[in-house]
């Protein structure tokens, strides 16, 4: 498990936090209090970063972090990587998990197992401890979980009678329905320029894209479950119930305009929905993701991380900052209650704080928080993601949008992204072991 | 024995010079040096990656790597498509209106001129995202105009993607090139166009036999800098990609630089397939200019 029950922790999260500042002053000696002052720039895209900048600020008078918001996605990590090159990278960087083990790799980033490796040890499940441990070094500390679920428009599900899907069988028929319900409208989305999405439903059906054995990787991107959910997805997308749209603007637009009434999204999309699209105000829910089985099965669709770039200038108080904002339950509301972030801690203690920050009256007062952790719960445990994961996404991002036409199959994809990835590992000099 | 004078006019001629010999090592000789000098190199690690990276000299193997790269010789065939049809219709256009303007048909001269050069003045990029705010299905009033008289086109799958980068492109250009050979066509001596009219040639008779044959040379001159232009290709089909990735992150070979640099962070393969396109726009605007040189011999 896990983790203990909810109840058990709402009492100690209180506890925690005192122990928290009371440890503050004796675990460090006057010269490592000396080394966490100072100036900290911090580079990040996820929602809330300039609060919990501020907030961290007022707490903290010793430490004065300057908050550079950056633009998300890959344009991100090419210019923090040459920030790195140039030396004049930030001494706090936000990193999506499946990054990471690139940016270890190329020695962009600082090991961080000597400073915050015994917090992450102490403070994480191993369900996110996996993602950051890579090669027997802790490299960043994680911020949030990030477990798949289902949104749905209840007021359109209502009208129409239609179920709320468990299963995926459930969830091809709910796609029909809605169709049948309202020729505009579908059930689900296939994005066209997002890999994310895939590879978290891949996860779930219990696809392992990459696994380590002893100094080698083993690459299977288009293993059977991976297959299984893309010839699920490629035909609701060619046979139009589900749109092949781009995540950002299509996207939100198709939301706006009442024709996307369903999507599989993760924790953080119940802030997005609701700072993205404020006027449909009470008529969206939060469900549990389906299931191929009908048993609990989740993944992570997204999911951040904050590491200490190589050439930070004040690498001491960035880990004081990262620390305040990756566990500490001050750190944890100062990203929620900005209202747009709706984050599931990775770390589980705190998910009373960010409960009782997170506004719910958008989803009519629902508990959101509850699927989440059901969801956080029922992660498959041993994903890896791969080494060279900007090679990986970019081999399936440039097929993905054939895909609703027919001219690609979804498996096709994986299939290429596949010996794109083997391709780009043997060039760097990675080991590969026979799949 | 240099003559003082001829020594002084030798020191300042240097003097003058000296900035733009000073601008042109820094700005361009050295960036092109340095870039020959990363593409011999090719970073490596080893086991699963994590106990760093070093720098091994790789000779030539970059260049081989990008020239046998299915990829990157593909994006060169999309450059000829592009040329294909952006060239002649730009140019011609441009002929076309700038022969209009200088005809005695043209009314509000200087209205039309600034009307159609207009679109050159907003920045590349900027042109771009317009361009492709009206090529995204569910955002373009166009594409729902089209669909409601029953026709759907998508401007951003793979085999359109050429006509709509060459169309973005055709908007920014034409507008310039008009510009210059309307100044070109200010140029004809009045003598010829009279001499034309007396011997009863008619507008259409003098636009092509007088007209231009005599700007024969700035039309060169465009057509040069259009194909080098084009060999760059680039923020077009990078916000058409951003859209929608159908073109795919290699569609043309400077995209193909920018992937292999950015995405795959593998400098001395991009370092190396800059320099090949370098090369390639070299003996390519070589090769224009030497044609359009003996085309004008009589």
């Amino acid at each position: 498990m896990l983790r203990r029950t909810t109840a058990a922790l709402a009492g100690s999260v209180t506890a925690l936090a005192l122990l928290a500042t009371a440890c503050g002053g004796t675990d460090q000696g006057a010269s490592a209090t000396a080394e966490k002052t100072g100036k900290v720039t911090f580079w990040s895209f996820v929602k809330g970063s300039d609060q919990v900048a501020a907030a961290f600020n007022r707490s903290h008078p010793g430490i004065e972090v300057t908050f550079e918001t950056v633009p998300s996605g890959q344009e991100y990590y090419s210019k923090l990587t040459n920030a790195v090159k140039a030396g004049t990278a930030p001494d706090v960087a936000v990193v999506e998990y499946p990054q990471l083990p690139e940016f270890a790799a190329q020695g962009k980033i600082e090991d961080l197992s000597g400073s915050l490796g015994p917090l992450v040890k102490d403070r994480f499940p191993e369900a996110a401890r996996q993602l950051v441990d890579l090669g027997g070094k802790t490299w960043a500390v994680p911020r949030d979980a990030a477990p798949l679920t289902l949104m749905y428009r209840k007021d359109f599900f209502t009208q129409h009678k239609i179920d709320v899907p468990t299963t995926w069988d459930a969830y091809r028929n709910m796609t029909e329905r809605v169709k049948k319900a309202d020729p505009a409208a579908r059930g689900g989305v296939l994005y066209t320029d997002n890999p994310g999405l895939l590879s978290a439903l891949a996860w779930q059906a219990g696809g392992q894209w990459f696994s380590t054995e002893k100094d080698a990787w083993k690459v299977t991107v288009d293993d059977g479950p991976s297959k299984k959910v893309a010839e699920f997805w490629g035909e609701l997308a060619r046979k139009d119930l589900v749109r092949s749209l781009g995540s950002l603007d299509p996207f939100w637009t198709s939301v706006q305009k009442g024709q996307t009434v369903a999507y599989v999204c993760a924790s953080w999309c119940a802030g997005a929905q609701q700072a993205t699209v404020p006027d449909q105000k009470g008529k969206w829910a939060v469900a549990p993701v389906p299931t191929w089985d009908g048993k609990p099965a989740s993944a992570m669709y997204g999911g951040s991380s904050f590491v200490i770039p190589k050439g930070a200038d004040n690498s001491g108080a960035a880990a004081e900052f990262i620390k305040w904002i990756t566990t500490d339950p001050e750190g944890m509301k100062a990203w929620v209650s900005s209202g747009t972030s709706s984050l599931f801690p990775a770390d589980p203690q705190l998910v009373p704080v960010t409960k009782a920050a997170f506004p719910t009256d958008y989803f009519g007062g629902q508990d959101v928080y509850a699927v989440g952790a059901a969801s956080y719960d029922a992660i498959r445990q041993g994903w890896q993601w791969g080494p060279v994961m900007g090679t990986t996404n970019t081999a399936i991002v440039d097929q993905l949008p054939k895909v609703a036409d027919g001219s690609v199959t979804l498996s096709g994809v994986l299939s290429t992204a596949q010996q794109a990835t083997v391709a780009q590992m043997k060039q760097r000099g990675l080991q590969i072991s026979a799949p | 024995m240099a003559s003082p004078s001829a020594r002084g006019q030798r020191r300042t001629a240097a003097l003058l010079l000296s900035p733009f010999f000073g601008l042109f090592a820094a700005v361009t000789l050295a960036p092109l040096l340095y870039a020959a000098w990363l593409s011999l190199f090719t970073t490596r690690t080893s086991g699963l990656g994590f106990g760093g990276t070093e720098n091994i000299f790789a000779g030539l193997s970059n260049y081989a790597r990008a020239l046998s790269d299915e990829a990157f010789r593909d994006g060169f065939l999309v450059i000829a498509a592009y040329c294909a049809i952006y060239i002649p219709v730009m140019i011609g256009g441009a002929l076309v209106l700038a022969l209009l303007l200088d005809s005695g048909l043209a009314k509000a001269r200087s209205f039309f001129q600034l009307a159609l050069f207009l679109p050159h003045a907003v920045p590349g990029l900027i042109a771009a995202l317009i361009w492709v705010y009206l090529y995204t299905p569910g955002l373009s009033p166009v594409i729902d105009l089209l669909r409601s008289g029953g026709i759907s086109v998508n401007f951003l799958s793979v085999d359109n993607a050429v006509f709509s980068a060459a169309n973005i492109a055709v908007w920014e250009w034409m507008g310039y090139n008009m510009v210059i050979f309307y100044a070109a066509l200010q140029a004809v001596p009045r003598e010829a166009l009279d001499a034309a009219k007396v011997d009863g040639a008619g507008a259409v008779r003098t636009a092509l036999s007088i007209k231009v044959p005599m700007i024969r040379p700035a039309v060169a001159l465009a057509v040069l800098f259009t194909v080098i232009g084009s060999i760059q290709l680039f923020t077009e089909p990078k916000v058409i990609y951003n859209a929608s990735s159908a073109i795919g992150s290699s569609w043309t070979p400077n995209m193909y630089v920018q992937t292999a640099a950015f995405q795959n962070n593998d400098f001395g393969l991009a370092a190396a397939a800059s320099l090949l396109i370098a090369l390639f726009a070299a003996v390519l605007s070589f090769a224009v200019t030497r044609f359009s040189r003996r085309g004008s011999k009589p």
